[in-house]
């Protein structure tokens, strides 16, 4: 399986505080294309933090983010911005969609901002709301719909745009068990259909027993890397 | 591009309290600046009106020296010729050949200064409608025993004498020598100006050069054209036609009125800007909120790689909608109330407007304003939005992705 992204000597320090705040140690690790990785770790392990980095949101002091054979940790702002737009899709704990566009404008969005055709953004976007459900909601907007369906769409905006790979922070938060095993069923059907590289950080257990790989983090530092064989 | 402003339109309506707040202060501060603006405007119209077509028409031929000395030495040579001439241009409208003399009037109880006006009835029609100006009685209908006069009302008032009444006026002939003659009030006339009622009166221009002793002399030809755009071309083709006289415009005799059509649209405006630019502060803060309020939202729209640029075009968008929106309703207000008053004239006359007449305005407001004063104020919208909106645009754009998701809504 092909190397999707490396971090080869990850650190990040913030000195904005009164005492630097080491949140990321030393961190070298490769995810394959098609895995479905969990980062765990108690409050304040550097989990958001991490995806941070390797999301191109924010700069490692220290250390390589490669994706596609490209240092990201060495572009511009401006290139960072194209490079996210292209080759991330990204799901946050909650308010992730924009409340004045309706579902299938929300999941056309990215691909209105990459500049695809009308037609195929259209086709894309109905399929993957009908792939997590919510062929009947097209054109609600998110206040009419609940947490987990507006999770739901946050999932199809995300891979609606066929990036390298799914970056989610805590997507299971703030839903109830029903929704966020709906959720994670959903998010696990499209890492296997679409070969999509899903990378989630989570403190959720339901969303843990779910990984086939789990990396425990602590203190910034990587403490555990475990593959789990599923099948 | 279509996205975008599809969002920036719903984003305005996401706080609809807000926004119509602020789009009611847009709408009533333009309303507000445009009714000024337009009585303003109608004021100077007037002013212009009754200057240009009641007073000194458009073009006024002198001898050079009379320009100087008001004397009744200095007439027109060959005049009545010229003004035949001058009365078959194309450019045109109507003549009127006069002899002007400054002199005395006198009634039994008053006199004063005046500039005795002989003219022909029926050319001073044409040119300044005198004739419709007559309040009380009539217009060189009369031929008594007594030569008519016509004088301005607020004379009237002075001399103490009305329709009927005797005068005496006084003025000097070629030989500088005084010559006084009875005159009987034929008629009052009205003028938006206090000033030129109570310092001009009318005679027939023959019986002016009979008692002058002056055989058909002229000393003013006054010409009103059919368009006032013909105005520069017409004075520079009779001054180089008539190198011997005086050719002035009314720009050049009564600067100040010229000085009035160059500024007051400029002044006007700037008192709309200075409206606008307080408005602009309550737009500033609007957006401002909601940008502070949108800060989550705004961190998902940079992390998911939306340009910064759009973000700052999806700001400035919302800003110039909102502050469309309101200047729409209020030029469509503006529009309205000065459409209805036009026509109808605003009576200040009640509130102490007939001081107005002293500055030679008229108490009766005819608001007007022409489009193209609507379209700069709405060009003045678009510039405060985009000034009001840079602020609240860069604070968006300042934000850092990853701090910025981290807010919650």
């Amino acid at each position: 399986m092909q190397t999707v992204i490396k971090t080869e000597g990850l650190s990040k320090t913030y000195t904005n505080t009164a005492v630097p705040v080491h949140a990321l140690k030393d961190i070298s690790l490769e995810f394959k294309e098609g895995e479905f990785t969990a980062i765990v770790g108690p409050s304040g392990s550097g989990k958001t933090t991490f995806l941070n980095v390797i999301g191109g949101l924010d700069k490692p002091t220290k250390g390589k983010v490669v994706i596609d054979d490209v240092d990201i940790a060495t572009m511009k702002e401006s290139q960072l911005f194209d490079f996210r737009l292209r080759h991330i899709g990204f799901v946050f704990q909650a308010y992730n969609l924009i409340p004045v566009l309706t579902a299938i404008e929300n999941v056309s969005f990215i691909m209105l901002l990459q500049k695809k055709p009308k037609k195929e953004m259209e086709a894309r976007a109905r399929e993957m709301l009908e792939q997590v459900g919510l062929s009947d909601k097209l054109h609600e907007r998110p206040s009419r719909l609940s947490g987990g369906q507006q999770q739901r769409v946050a999932v199809a905006r995300a891979l609606a745009s066929k990036p390298d790979f799914v970056l989610a922070d805590e997507p299971t938060a703030n839903l109830d068990t029903k929704s966020a095993f709906n959720l994670l069923d959903i998010m696990a059907r499209l890492n296997k259909e679409e070969n999509i590289t899903l990378i989630f950080s989570t403190h959720d257990q339901r969303v843990i027993d779910r990984a086939r790989r789990v990396i425990t983090l602590v203190d910034g530092a990587v403490d555990k890397d475990e593959h789990i064989d599923k099948d | 591009m279509g996205t975008l402003f599809k969002i920036a339109w719903r984003n305005i309506w996401r706080n609809k309290r807000r926004s119509l707040v602020i789009m009611t202060a847009i709408a009533l501060g333009l309303t507000g600046g445009n009714f000024i603006a337009s009585a303003y405007m109608g004021l100077m119209h007037q002013t212009l009106e009754e200057s240009v077509h009641k007073q000194l028409s458009h073009i006024q031929i002198h001898h050079p020296d009379f320009v100087a000395d008001r004397d009744i030495r200095y007439p027109i040579d060959r005049a009545l010729t010229l003004a035949d001439s001058l009365r078959r241009l194309e450019d045109v409208k109507a003549v009127s050949a006069r002899l002007v003399i400054d002199g005395m009037v006198a009634s039994a109880h008053h006199s004063a200064g005046v500039t005795i006006r002989g003219i022909h009835p029926g050319q001073e029609r044409q040119t300044t409608g005198l004739d419709t100006r007559i309040e009380e009685g009539s217009y060189f209908t009369e031929q008594g025993r007594f030569p008519s006069v016509i004088i301005g009302k607020e004379l009237a008032g002075e001399l103490q004498g009305g329709i009927g009444s005797r005068i005496v006026l006084t003025f000097q002939d070629k030989q500088a020598g005084m010559i006084s003659a009875s005159f009987r009030v034929e008629g009052l006339f009205s003028s938006a100006s206090a000033d030129w009622e109570k310092g001009n009166v009318y005679v027939r221009i023959g019986e002016l050069w009979e008692l002058a002793e002056v055989d058909e002399a002229v000393t003013e030809i006054a010409l009103l054209l059919h368009q006032d755009d013909r105005l520069g071309t017409m004075t520079s083709g009779l001054k180089e036609r008539f190198p011997g006289l005086s050719v002035r415009n009314w720009k050049q005799i009564a600067p100040e009125l010229e000085f009035i059509v160059e500024y007051t649209e400029m002044s006007l405006l700037w008192i709309v800007g200075i409206i606008l630019l307080g408005v602009a502060f309550g737009i500033l803060n609007t957006i401002l909120m909601s940008v502070l309020e949108r800060t989550h939202e705004l961190g998902v729209l940079l992390s998911v790689g939306m340009k910064k640029a759009r973000v700052f075009s999806m700001v400035m968008l919302e800003t110039i909608m909102l502050s469309l929106t309101g200047g729409v309703v209020g030029l469509a207000a503006s529009r309205l109330i000065i459409g209805f008053l036009q026509p109808r004239g605003i009576d200040l006359t009640l509130i102490g407007g007939e001081a107005l007449r002293e500055w030679g305005f008229s108490p009766v407001l005819t608001p007007e304003l022409h489009a193209g004063f609507y379209l700069k104020v709405t060009l003045m919208i678009v510039f405060f939005a985009i000034l009001a909106a840079i602020y609240p645009a860069r604070k968006a754009i300042t934000l850092q992705p990853a701090e910025a998701v981290r807010k919650r809504p």
